[in-house]
């Protein structure tokens, strides 16, 4: 898509006394940002990086980091947590790290620090499926996070006979406006089964 | 693709700009191609770089309803439109550099984490506005005040993140040099440099110059700010480094340009002719002291030559040089440039190395090969 840039001119008009008129100008200007492309590798881990470092910043940050070991993204994943607030848990950590070393690093020991098999998210309940593919990281069924409260969501779909197809799309692709100035990135590992169900969700009230 | 590991990189399109470098979409980081500073002294708005540090940036504003805030330790805080700025103050212009603390990041050896920009990170412009000294003083600055805070309004998508913002000593805002400006080369910011209202710190860092200004407080004591306390620091010692690969235990906050040349027209990996005369062009540009001279080197820094200096638009812009070169032999050259600043300063042939990749001076190399 193109990135836009808008500009709404009104004139207004002020007549004085003297019959005088001036002209003020005011004036909007919006941009358009183009969308998110870029998507962390589908590895191992990938679905706790959707989950914890998509809420932020785009992939791009991720990528053109060099080698690092996984000390240092362990280091770097730290950091988020301690210095940038980021909400991540700290039994999660190594398993981030690990994800980012493998595919964005120097490598890693060949021991995953992954203890317990994760089945695919397919085979979850719905709400776990949204923890894994990180949907709640920016949504939350009552308030605003970074993203609109699912409430809110439903409430604007409500009477909306393309409302489970108009969420899947906003899940897959991404988008930005809609809720104010928070871009949601691209959720394309999301397969459309599974955003179905999640839209599904969504408008069941997501209880 | 940049000549560094991971340093593989897309052109885009942003609003108001032409095709840029994408460091990050989110939020946006764009690097000028390193092209654009052999076209004009002053950097194109639309060429112009981009760095935000949080996702939540404005897209949208009414120009007419933006106001900018001064307050706290002042006699009386004001809320300022646009129009009172350019009706009830002196319009000042002044062309100044705006540089990345990190410009050149991608560079450091060894690597170290941060945007992974190559020399793209900074640009040239004439900016148009009112001095912040000018505005302070309609505000009354109480005799205690010790700092001014700056806040824009990018917004972290957490309230978890420290939101950004940067200061200034009092005695900094108040040296008449610093502006707010709502003009960039005669027209209004982009928005993704700043539109309305930027401030202008001539010969510092760009990490002050807060885009999207809305907040102006004077303070009795430092501000107590992440993006002062622990980011954007340097190694608080003379040549702000240590060696490389290691920490620094004691550091400050970043401060002034090191001073810089670039050779601008050619690049690596071009192609010059054997005999032929060939004019060289670059730029230079110092922390504020102005460019004393340039001199350049074709075999890799061994022997110097003068070159001519051109137009001076003042000591915080970019200044460019010139001279001539004819490659008398087939062969690799390594092209050189090493300025020297007013006050004497000048660049060292060995990069100096911090932990967080600030303030690349290093006289830089171009390779050509002559044929």
């Amino acid at each position: 898509m193109k990135a836009r840039i808008q500009k709404i001119s009104v004139a207004v008009l002020v007549f004085t006394l003297a019959a005088a008129v001036s002209r003020l100008g005011a004036e909007i200007v919006t941009i358009h940002l183009p969308p998110e492309t870029a998507t962390y590798k589908d590895a191992q881990g990938v679905a706790l990086a959707n989950a914890q470092c998509l809420t932020c910043h785009s992939v791009e940050y991720v990528q053109m980091q060099p080698p690092l070991s996984l000390k240092v993204w362990t280091a770097e994943v730290t950091k988020m947590q301690q210095k940038y607030g980021a909400p991540v848990p700290t039994n999660m950590i190594p398993e981030i790290a690990y994800y980012l070393a493998v595919n964005y690093g120097t490598g890693a020991p060949a021991e995953s620090p992954v203890t317990t098999a994760v089945p695919p998210p397919s085979e979850m309940s719905v709400e776990k499926m949204a923890t894994i593919y990180g949907c709640l990281s920016c949504h939350k069924q009552d308030v605003k996070v970074v993203g609109p409260a699912y409430k809110d969501v439903r409430a604007k779909y409500l009477h909306d006979p393309d409302a489970i197809e108009k969420i899947m799309g906003q899940i897959r692709h991404g988008g930005t406006g809609k809720w104010g100035t928070a871009v949601m990135p691209p959720f394309t590992a999301v397969s459309d089964a599974d955003a179905k169900r999640l839209a599904a969700w969504i408008m069941a009230g997501a209880q | 693709m940049m000549p560094f590991a991971n340093g593989q990189r897309r052109m885009v399109v942003y609003p108001q700009k032409k095709p840029l470098i994408l460091l990050t979409s989110r939020p946006p980081q764009l690097e000028t191609p390193f092209s654009v500073f052999n076209k004009s002294i002053l950097t194109p708005n639309d060429e112009f770089f981009v760095r935000y540090h949080l996702a939540g940036i404005p897209t949208s504003i009414d120009s007419d309803q933006f106001r900018v805030e001064v307050k706290g330790q002042v006699n009386s805080p004001l809320s300022l439109s646009l129009h009172d700025l350019k009706r009830n103050f002196e319009q000042v212009e002044m062309v100044a550099v705006l540089q990345c603390s990190g410009n050149g990041r991608g560079y450091f050896q060894p690597r170290v984490t941060g945007g992974q920009s190559g020399n793209g990170t900074m640009g040239n412009a004439r900016w148009k506005g009112v001095r912040l000294k000018d505005i302070l003083n309609k505000a009354g600055v109480a005799p205690d005040a010790v700092q001014v805070s700056f806040r824009g309004m990018d917004k972290p998508p957490l309230d978890t993140t420290p939101n950004f913002g940067k200061a200034l000593d009092i005695d900094h805002a108040m040296d008449g040099e610093v502006m707010v400006a709502y003009e960039m080369n005669g027209e209004e910011l982009p928005m993704l440099n700043g539109f309305p209202l930027r401030l202008v710190v001539p010969g510092c860092y760009g990490t002050y110059w807060v885009k999207q200004l809305h907040e102006i407080t004077v303070l009795n004591k430092d501000w107590v700010s992440f993006w002062m306390d622990t980011a954007y620091r340097v190694p608080d010692n003379d040549c702000e480094c240590v060696p490389p690969g290691s920490p620094a235990p004691n550091t400050r906050p970043i401060g002034r340009y090191d001073i810089r040349s670039f050779v601008t027209s050619l690049a690596d990996g071009d192609k010059i002719t054997v005999g032929k005369r060939i004019k060289i062009r670059g730029i230079a540009f110092d922390g504020g002291s102005g460019i004393e001279a340039v001199e350049f080197s074709s075999d890799g820094g061994s022997t110097w030559t003068e070159t001519t200096l051109g137009k001076d638009y003042g000591n915080y812009s970019f200044r460019e040089w010139t001279c001539h070169f004819t490659p008398n032999t087939a062969g690799d050259f390594q092209l050189q440039c090493c300025a020297v600043s007013r006050k004497g300063e000048t660049q060292p042939k060995e990069p100096r190395w911090n932990p967080a990749g600030y303030m690349r001076n290093v006289i830089e190399t171009v390779r050509v090969s002559a044929a």
